[in-house]
């Protein structure tokens, strides 16, 4: 290519989390705080080094259940901080170090830091469950009028028709794709951080109660609360920096209706993002050592799986039955954390980015994947959509 | 028939000649006053030539179940459940797909490819919401096409009468 992509002139310099839990008593403010001063110092930088804030999702979304990031404004005046360059995240890219890394790589900013911070956990307790979507508003706005009238109150009652309609298609079953969320658990009892950690087999999978079919309660990522900042820095500050990461390839491309019901092809999701991300290097899905694939629900990292040509539309079921090859030492280890599925719902990919990164530092503890140089991160599908590779500085 | 637990929907310019069809039980959507392309959900703009004059037709005719779900969980008090939502898509109207409720059979006996008539219930608010209606001994629908390899879901059974026609019918 003939320029330098915007990706390879920033690195992801440092993450960091509050505590995690299914409640952490904690303001969300305090939690957001706690995320970002963690961050900060484990890029090897201070806080008067950061002159970029961002966070997801801003604007009238950060209002939804749990939705805890706190306000823009408060978290700079805490920070007590010059910015020149600030976003609040409404919709757009969906991998959080999108617009960080646009903003740093134009220059705007040398050290810019994101955050998301849930309280989704709690959100749920007050309700008395997981509340509906839309349930802090009197009416249903936007594209929410199409879906909660008629009783698609809550993402998973949104995104099981998808699950339904690909497990049609290509006659997978519910006895294979067990093994995504029974292998990510296994993961997770190897994360002291992560909220899920007792064994969890097929037959539990099987057992469990149905949420909405073909989905079950393990098919579910889980609300939690806690907060996740990522450092997005100036590549050539890498001298400065403690353990620095690269960004090889990002794209972020939505091919279809941006809407969950009117998405055209429910088999298949992802694919115009990861395409965009394959264009922008020369590494291949065989280079990848580790993949941290969005798993809001189980069918997600299905559809990453395939769209990210880690096997073929239609054989995600095959490829994880049994679990082999997406464990620790198989051939592509799979949200190695626990993904949200176990680790906590920290929500468009934030816990995924932050996994990856210890993953190509090393620095992933008793989960460790021994000699990973390359790390993919996926978020979402369908109505947002985002697709990176990582590698190790 | 009691009115469904739920949110109302925001009525919007674009959006309001559809609430006030529903509320006497006839679904309309958009279609381009100058290519003639249908599109839902209303958005003022077709969606094909992106031609600014729309007239809303009616729908009238069965349809076809493109996907569903049916929801076990109470996210609202006094939710009734479960229920079966169903995403219906129509032969011969491509861009055309609306999701609602689906009455008729037992909700978990609802499968990809099964025909269905066009319906509405009362919802929340006063709304009338898409409710379509499972029609035992509506065998074929002239142009009904179902997903190619049709081998239903696990889980989901299929109820007699109703027949799924594959591609090329």
């Amino acid at each position: 290519m003939g320029r330098e992509l915007f990706e390879r002139r920033v690195v992801i310099s440092g993450v960091g989390q509050s505590a995690i839990g299914r409640r952490v008593d904690r303001s969300g403010f305090q939690l957001t705080l706690d995320a970002i001063l963690a961050a900060v110092a484990d890029a090897g930088l201070t806080v008067d080094d950061i002159d970029g804030l961002a966070m997801f999702p801003g604007g009238g979304a950060a209002s939804l259940p749990g939705y805890a990031n706190g306000n823009l404004y408060e978290v700079q005046d805490a920070l007590r901080i010059t910015t020149t360059w600030r976003q609040g995240i409404v919709e757009g890219m969906a991998l959080p170090c999108y617009g960080p890394a646009l903003a740093v790589a134009a220059g705007q900013a040398r050290h810019a830091v994101i955050w998301r911070t849930v309280k989704e956990g709690s959100a749920a307790r007050a309700a008395g469950g997981r509340p509906a979507y839309g349930s802090t508003k009197p009416v249903a706005e936007g594209p929410l009028a199409w879906l909660l009238p008629v009783g698609m109150l809550s993402p998973v009652v949104q995104v099981a028709p998808y699950a339904a309609r690909y497990m049609h298609e290509f006659g997978v079953s519910r006895e294979q794709l067990a093994w995504i969320p029974v292998t990510q658990r296994a993961h997770a009892a190897l994360n002291p951080d992560a909220v899920y950690r007792s064994p969890l087999t097929v037959e539990d999978y099987l057992g469990a109660r149905m949420i909405s079919s073909p989905m079950c309660l393990y098919d579910c990522d889980v609300p939690v609360d806690g907060a996740t900042a990522i450092v997005v820095s100036a590549v050539e500050t890498a001298a400065d920096l403690r353990a620095p990461v690269r960004i090889e390839a990002m794209a972020g491309v939505v091919e279809g209706r941006p809407s969950w019901e009117q998405w055209e092809d429910m088999g298949r999701v992802g694919y115009g993002a990861a395409a965009a991300m394959w264009a922008r290097t020369s590494l291949r899905p065989g280079d990848v050592d580790v993949a941290e694939l969005y798993d809001g629900f189980t069918i997600e990292a299905v559809w990453w799986l395939e769209a990210m040509g880690f096997c073929g539309t239609g054989e995600a079921g095959s490829f994880v039955d049994g679990g082999k090859r997406i464990s620790l030492d198989g051939s592509l280890p799979m949200n190695t954390w626990g993904g949200q599925l176990s680790g906590g719902r920290l929500h468009a990919a934030f816990g995924h980015l932050a996994e990856a990164v210890r993953q190509l530092r090393g620095e992933a503890g008793a989960r460790q994947v021994a000699g990973a140089e390359v790390a993919a991160v996926t978020s979402v599908g369908g109505i947002e959509a985002g697709a990176a590779l990582l590698t190790r500085w | 028939m009691d009115a469904t637990t739920g949110i109302p929907p925001a009525v919007t310019e674009e959006t309001a000649p559809f609430w006030a069809a529903a509320r006497e039980g006839r679904l309309v959507v958009e279609r381009c006053a100058a290519c003639g392309a249908e599109s839902f959900p209303p958005r003022g703009m077709c969606r094909s030539c992106r031609g600014r004059v729309l007239v809303f037709a009616e729908v009238a005719e069965p349809g076809v179940i493109y996907s569903l779900t049916v929801n076990y969980q109470r996210w609202l008090p006094d939710l009734e459940v479960p229920y079966a939502v169903v995403l219906v898509e129509f032969p011969g109207r491509p861009g055309v797909r609306v999701a609602g409720r689906l009455r008729g059979c037992p909700p978990e006996q609802a499968f990809i490819g099964m025909a269905v008539e066009v319906g509405f219930e009362p919802g929340p608010d006063g709304f009338a919401i898409p409710s379509f209606v499972a029609v035992p001994g509506l065998v074929t629908v002239p142009g009904l096409v179902a997903a190619p390899g049709f081998v239903g879901v696990p889980g989901f059974v299929g109820v007699p009468g109703f027949v799924a026609v594959p591609d090329g019918a």
